[in-house]
C-alpha cells in the first residue's frame, strides 16, 4: 500500500484518498472525496448572491443588440484571410499576361495533408505556351469531398496560381449535372481556372 | 316548469370553465415552447425561430405538424400498454393541476376544500409518467433517466409541500380559492404586518427551487441530462408521443407557476391593493363587477408570465446540478430550511392570534 501510495504521489495531505478501502485507479489520478460542505446561513447567502450575479450576467446580455448575421440575406462579414474554394490564376499583366500561372509542379498536391488535388503535368508547347514555365498542369483536379480548408497548398504553390477566394457555402442537394463533370465535388481544371466569384 | 337559467349556468360554469381553460392551454403551451425558445435566445444574444410566421411565431406549431407526421415507434422490448400510457398519464396529471386555481374571483374550474392536497397528489402522480415511461421503454438510458427522476422528485416533494404549508397556514384553508381571497383581508395588507412576509419569502424561496425540481428544469434537469443519458426518459419515444411529454412538460411548469402566483404571489389580487390610490383607479370604479374580473385577470396573468420568465431566465443562467449535489440540496439545504420556516410561520400564526385575544 504505502508502496502505490509513493508511486501516485498526490494521496498525501490530509488523508482522506489514500484510507486503503479503494486501490488507486491510476498512477497520479487524484481522487476526489465528497464530503459534505458546511451548510450554513453565510454558505446559504453567499450561493444565492452567486446566482444573483449569474442572474445579472445573463439578463445584461437580454438586452444587448443581437449579434445575429441573417446569411444569406445579408452578406456575411468575412476577414481577408478567410479560406474559401479556391481558384487558379493567370497573370493579369507583364509578360506572361494571360498564360497561366500553375506550372504543375505538384507541390500542392503534396502537401495536400487530406490528398484533394491531382496534377498531371504536361510539357508545353514551345510556340503556343500555356504557362511560362517548362510545364503545365494538363490535369488538375480537386476533390473538394475531401478538403479541409486548410491553405497548404495556397502556401506551398511557388507562382502563387492557385489562391483561396471567399466562396463558402458549397453544399448541394445533389452530386450531380456539375457543368464539366458528373460529380459536382470533383472540381477540374476548367472549374477552377478564371472561376467567377461572389464574396 | 320554467327553464332556470341561472340555475343552469350555475351547473354549467365549471364545464364552460373547464373547456375554456383546456382550449387556453393546449393554444398556450404552443406559445410558451416559442417563448422559451426566443428569450432563451436572446439571452445568448442570438434571435431564435424567426422564418416562420412573422417572428416565428409559428415554430412551435411546424414542430407539431412535423412530430405528427413522424413515424410511430414502439421499441421491441418495450412493455407495450406501459409505454403507451405514461406520456398519457404524465400529461393528464400536469393538466388536472389547473383544475384548482382560480385564475380569477369567478373564473376557475372547482374549488374543493382540500385543492393543495390535490394538486401535489397530481404533481406526485406525474412523477409515474416520468418513472414508467422510462421503466417501459426497455433501453438503459430511459431507465437511468427514470431512476434518477424517482429519487429526485420524491426529495423535492417533500420541501414542496412543506413550503407551501406556510400560506396554507396563514389563509387556515387547503383550497386555492381561500388562499387567494385570504391575500386582501390578509394581516400583511390590511393591518401592514410585515412579520407575516418573512416565512413567505423563504417559503416563496424554496417552493421555486422544488418547483424547478418538479418539473425537471434545468438546474435539475438531470433525468433528461442530454450529455449523459442522451434524452433521459423520452429517448425511445418518437412523434405524438414525444409531443405528449413535451407537452406536459410546459402544462407542469405554467402550473407551478400559476400556483406559485396564488399561494405566495398575491394570486389575482392587484399588488397595490394595499394602497388607498389602487380602490380609484381600479377597473372595478369603471365597470363595476366585471371591471374586477377584468384586472384580477390581468394581474393574474402578469403574475404568471413574469413567473414563467424566470423559469426562462434561470434555465438561461445556471448550470446542471451533479447528482450527488441535488440530492445533498434537497435533503440537507431544502427540507430543513422549510421545516424551521414550518415552525415559524406557526409562531407567528399563534403569537398573532394570541396578540389578537388578549386585546
Ligand atoms: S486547402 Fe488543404 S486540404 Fe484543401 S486542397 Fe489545399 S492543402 Fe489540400
Ligand atoms: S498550383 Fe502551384 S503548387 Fe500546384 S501544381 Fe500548380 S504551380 Fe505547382
Amino acid at each position: 500500500m504505502d508502496e502505490i501510495k509513493e508511486q501516485t504521489g498526490r494521496e498525501q495531505g490530509n488523508g482522506a484518498g489514500g484510507n486503503g478501502h479503494h486501490p488507486p485507479s491510476g498512477i497520479g489520478v487524484k481522487r476526489v472525496t465528497h464530503e459534505p460542505k458546511k451548510l450554513g446561513v453565510g454558505w446559504t447567502l453567499r450561493g444565492l448572491m452567486e446566482v444573483m450575479r449569474g442572474l445579472f450576467t445573463t439578463g445584461k446580455h437580454f438586452v444587448r443588440p443581437r449579434v445575429t448575421i441573417y446569411w444569406p440575406y445579408q452578406p456575411a462579414p468575412l476577414k481577408d484571410r478567410f479560406r474559401g474554394l479556391h481558384r487558379l490564376e493567370r497573370y493579369e499583366e507583364g509578360p506572361y499576361r494571360g498564360m497561366e500561372k500553375c506550372i504543375g509542379c505538384s507541390l500542392c498536391a503534396a502537401i495536400c495533408p487530406a490528398d484533394v488535388i491531382t496534377v498531371v503535368a504536361s510539357d508545353n508547347d514551345p510556340e503556343n505556351p500555356k504557362s511560362p514555365g517548362e510545364r503545365y498542369a494538363k490535369v488538375y483536379d480537386m476533390d473538394m469531398l475531401r478538403c479541409i480548408f486548410c491553405g497548404l497548398c495556397v502556401e506551398a504553390c511557388p507562382t502563387e496560381a492557385i489562391v483561396m477566394k471567399h466562396d463558402f457555402a458549397l453544399a448541394d442537394y445533389t452530386r450531380h449535372f456539375s457543368q464539366h463533370s458528373v460529380d459536382k465535388f470533383i472540381y477540374h481544371k476548367e472549374d477552377l481556372i478564371d472561376r467567377e466569384y461572389y464574396w | 316548469m320554467t327553464l332556470d337559467l341561472t340555475s343552469l349556468y350555475q351547473t354549467g360554469r365549471p364545464y364552460i370553465n373547464m373547456l375554456v381553460i383546456l382550449a387556453a392551454i393546449m393554444g398556450v403551451a404552443p406559445m410558451l415552447v416559442w417563448i422559451e425558445r426566443k428569450y432563451l435566445a436572446y439571452y445568448q444574444q442570438r434571435v431564435g425561430p424567426l422564418y416562420v410566421g412573422k417572428f416565428g411565431i409559428l415554430q412551435s406549431f411546424a414542430d407539431g405538424i412535423k412530430l405528427l407526421t413522424k413515424e410511430e415507434l414502439i421499441p421491441k422490448n418495450a412493455d407495450r400498454l406501459t409505454y403507451l400510457v405514461a406520456p398519457a398519464i404524465s400529461m393528464t396529471a400536469a393538466f388536472i393541476g389547473f383544475a384548482v386555481i382560480p385564475i380569477t374571483e369567478a373564473f376557475y374550474i372547482t374549488d374543493v376544500n382540500v385543492a393543495v392536497l390535490l394538486w401535489l397528489a397530481m404533481s406526485s402522480l406525474g412523477a409515474y409518467g416520468v418513472i414508467l415511461a422510462g421503466w417501459s421503454s426497455g433501453s438503459k438510458y430511459p431507465f437511468l433517466g427514470c431512476l434518477r427522476s424517482c429519487s429526485q422528485m420524491i426529495s423535492y416533494e417533500l420541501s414542496l409541500g412543506t413550503s407551501i404549508l406556510v400560506p396554507v397556514l396563514f389563509a387556515g384553508t387547503l383550497s386555492f380559492k381561500g388562499i387567494a381571497l385570504w391575500w386582501k383581508e390578509s394581516p400583511l395588507v390590511a393591518q401592514g404586518n410585515w412579520i407575516y412576509l418573512i416565512p413567505l419569502v423563504i417559503g416563496f424561496f424554496v417552493f421555486l427551487v422544488s418547483g424547478f425540481a418538479e418539473t425537471n428544469r434545468i438546474p435539475f434537469d438531470l433525468p433528461e441530462a442530454e450529455n449523459e443519458l442522451v434524452a433521459g426518459y423520452h429517448t425511445e419515444y418518437a412523434s405524438m408521443k414525444f409531443a405528449m411529454f413535451f407537452l406536459g412538460e410546459y402544462v407542469a411548469i405554467s402550473a407551478i407557476a400559476a400556483i406559485a402566483v396564488t399561494a405566495f404571489l398575491g394570486a389575482f389580487n392587484s399588488p397595490f391593493i394595499g394602497f388607498a390610490f389602487a380602490k380609484q383607479f381600479s377597473l372595478e370604479a369603471v365597470w363595476g363587477i366585471w371591471g374586477r374580473y377584468l384586472g384580477q385577470l390581468f394581474w393574474f396573468l402578469v403574475k404568471w408570465f413574469a413567473l414563467f420568465w424566470f423559469f426562462i431566465w434561470i434555465r438561461a443562467t445556471l448550470p446542471r446540478f451533479r447528482f450527488d449535489q441535488l440530492q445533498r440540496f434537497g435533503w440537507y439545504g431544502l427540507l430543513p430550511v422549510s421545516l424551521v420556516n414550518l415552525i415559524i410561520a406557526a409562531l407567528i400564526v399563534y403569537s398573532q392570534a394570541s396578540a389578537g385575544m388578549a386585546k
